[in-house]
């Protein structure tokens, strides 16, 4: 059960961008980190089904992803996309709805229940304020929250996320973490999150597959994958890994060079 | 939006589109008198009068309002389908196609009866098919399309039909007038006959653009988040170009090209009660038909005992219109 990718490759332009990337998604909040350009983006869409591998595939609950037509694959599965920008006019409410459409019908109008739905996922993310405003003047945090009040309205098991905190200040960050992380706990969400941030990875993923040039360079809980060793490898930078109480902190090491 | 606006544009419409037709029966030129109107709903009227009403007149009106309500319907398809707030049947070269398909249709002879819909209409919309998707793949640069690219193939396509039915008019002056009728945008020829062929094609197809309206909404946001909401958007983009295509194909088959009407009247309501579809496309079929009934009872009015074709109004009125959202850019969220 889950999602299982297999032997995934892809190239655009000559240039590989997967390469015979696996894994396995069974449960719990998944991190997929990287430097820019290492392909998460990218493995995220082959999971979605967006994308279809060169060769490989993605198999969600044994099933070819790309074989599921697209109204099942919504049910199952919600995205919440990086940042983007809609010039109409709708109201945030109005947004949030469109997360019903999979479970709907082209004619069937939304019911009470849809909208109680609309409602809960707005109060969740807490946009409650927000929810006649239009979308045209929401800040960038206002919007990625308004996305994932969408995405939780679908009612998905699986939810995917790019990189869905990197605009939000750290309230938010947390906010909407805490919410993701509950929900993994409590409905037994699979959640698969390309992170930017290495603390809040280290802090709310159960398992980390971390990625450089189109290849999963090494993938387990937070504390195997996190290491000063790994990281700097990765990124080709230098960190520090902090252990202070319950929290791990990974630091660039920039400060210490400039003193030396 | 709330919801007592948009129902009370609904029935502004509607009145609007009353008193259009009123007026179309005693304005213009031979225009019928209250008295003798009053004398013709008591079946009164001297036949010639019966005849001039019956069978000039309210084909006429018919026709221009389902023309105007399909040109409208297929404007705010298509800048949904597109995203793109300056898609037109006429800005995208549909109407150009259709005029191509109807002119070498008449020229060679495949008038009215020549395949069971008529061989006008059903060249039309196979040029009018033709020329969408020429413009579509034109302008698809990196796999984008862009307002510019879109318009500039468009307008350039829309030359290069011209160009060609200029050539088939000249070898077929016979035929001349017929042709250039249909490409300035009338419907001074209207007929029962007519009226009735593209009815149901209109009514059809507009009916299932609007269910469509929801996807439509969803498709603005893009592909890939279109998909994973559950919008298959390929599919529904193809459904929706060939239903456009055909409901703006017969508009143009019974009236030949008339600019701008798609493109003024979805803004106008976008305007007035948001980007939402659902509520854009039906609003858009009335006040649509609306608008191309005033402005064909205009045209016969404005100057006298001459008929200026209805497409020189609308584009009296739309270029402007056209200029003023070009200038205006994205900025209002449309």
């Amino acid at each position: 059960m889950g999602i299982a990718g297999r032997n995934i490759c892809y190239e655009i332009d000559g240039n590989r961008i997967l390469n015979e990337v696996s894994f396995d998604f069974e449960s719990g909040f998944i991190g997929i980190i990287g430097p820019n350009g290492a392909g998460k983006t990218t493995l995220l869409r082959m999971i979605s089904g967006y994308l279809k591998p060169d060769s490989g595939s993605v198999a969600l609950d044994g099933e070819d992803i790309r074989a599921i037509d697209i109204r099942t694959r919504a049910r199952k599965m919600a995205l919440v996309p990086q940042n983007y920008a809609l010039e109409y006019d709708f109201t945030v409410t109005e947004t949030v709805l469109m997360g019903r459409n999979p479970h709907k019908r082209l004619f069937e109008a939304d019911t009470k229940e849809d909208f109680g739905l609309a409602m809960d996922a707005i109060r969740k993310a807490g946009i409650e304020h927000l929810k006649d405003r239009s979308i045209l003047g929401l800040s960038g945090g206002e919007w990625q929250r308004m996305v994932i009040a969408r995405a939780l309205c679908q009612q998905s098991g699986i939810l995917l996320l790019d990189e869905p905190v990197s605009s939000l200040d750290i309230r938010h960050q947390v906010g909407i973490l805490d919410m993701v992380w509950e929900l993994t706990r409590k409905h037994g969400l699979i959640a698969v999150c390309v992170m930017h941030d290495l603390n809040l990875t280290y802090n709310y993923c159960d398992r980390v597959f971390m990625m450089k040039e189109g290849r999963i360079h090494s993938q387990g809980t937070p504390g195997e994958v996190l290491t000063k060793e790994k990281v700097q490898e990765v990124y080709d930078a230098k960190v520090e890994v902090i252990r202070s109480g319950k929290n791990v902190y990974v630091l660039p090491a920039m400060l210490e060079h400039k003193d030396g | 939006m709330p919801k007592v606006k948009s129902k009370s544009l609904f029935a502004i419409i509607l009145l609007l589109g009353a008193a259009g037709f009123i007026a179309s029966f005693f304005l213009g030129s031979s225009g019928v008198s209250l008295k003798e109107f009053l004398a013709l709903l008591q079946g009164q009227a001297s036949a010639a009068q019966e005849t001039i009403f019956l069978n000039l007149r309210l084909p006429r009106a018919l026709l221009a309002y389902i023309v105007g309500a399909a040109l409208s319907v297929a404007g705010c398809s298509l800048q949904g389908v597109f995203k793109n707030p300056m898609a037109d049947p006429f800005v995208l070269g549909i109407s150009s196609g259709a005029a191509l398909g109807a002119t070498i249709a008449m020229a060679a002879g495949l008038g009215i009866t020549a395949i069971g819909i008529g061989g006008t209409t059903f060249f039309a919309f196979v040029f009018a098919l033709m020329a969408i998707l020429a413009v579509y793949s034109l302008s698809r640069i990196r796999g984008k399309v862009s307002t510019f690219s879109l318009l500039l193939s468009g307008i350039a396509l829309s030359s290069l039909l011209s160009a060609i039915i200029y050539i088939i008019m000249l070898i077929n002056r016979d035929k001349m007038e017929h042709i250039i009728m249909w490409n300035m945008g009338s419907v001074a020829g209207a007929t029962w006959e007519k009226f009735f062929i593209v009815l149901p094609v209109i009514i059809f197809c507009s009916v299932a653009l609007m269910f469509y309206a929801k996807p439509m909404n969803i498709l603005l946001h893009g592909d890939e988040i279109s998909q994973s909401l559950g919008v298959d958007s390929h599919k529904v983009r193809r459904n929706m170009i060939i239903l456009t295509s055909l409901l703006a194909a017969a508009a143009v088959s019974v009236s030949g090209i008339i600019g701008f009407v798609g493109l003024m009247i979805p803004h106008l309501l976008r305007m007035i009660i948001g980007p939402d579809n659902r509520k854009l496309l039906p609003l858009s079929f009335f006040a649509g038909g609306a608008y191309l009934l005033i402005a064909d009872t205009i045209a016969k009015m404005i100057v006298p005992l001459t008929e200026i074709p209805v497409g020189i109004i609308t584009a009296i009125f739309g270029v402007p219109f056209f200029i003023y959202l070009l200038r205006r850019g994205r900025k209002a969220g449309i």
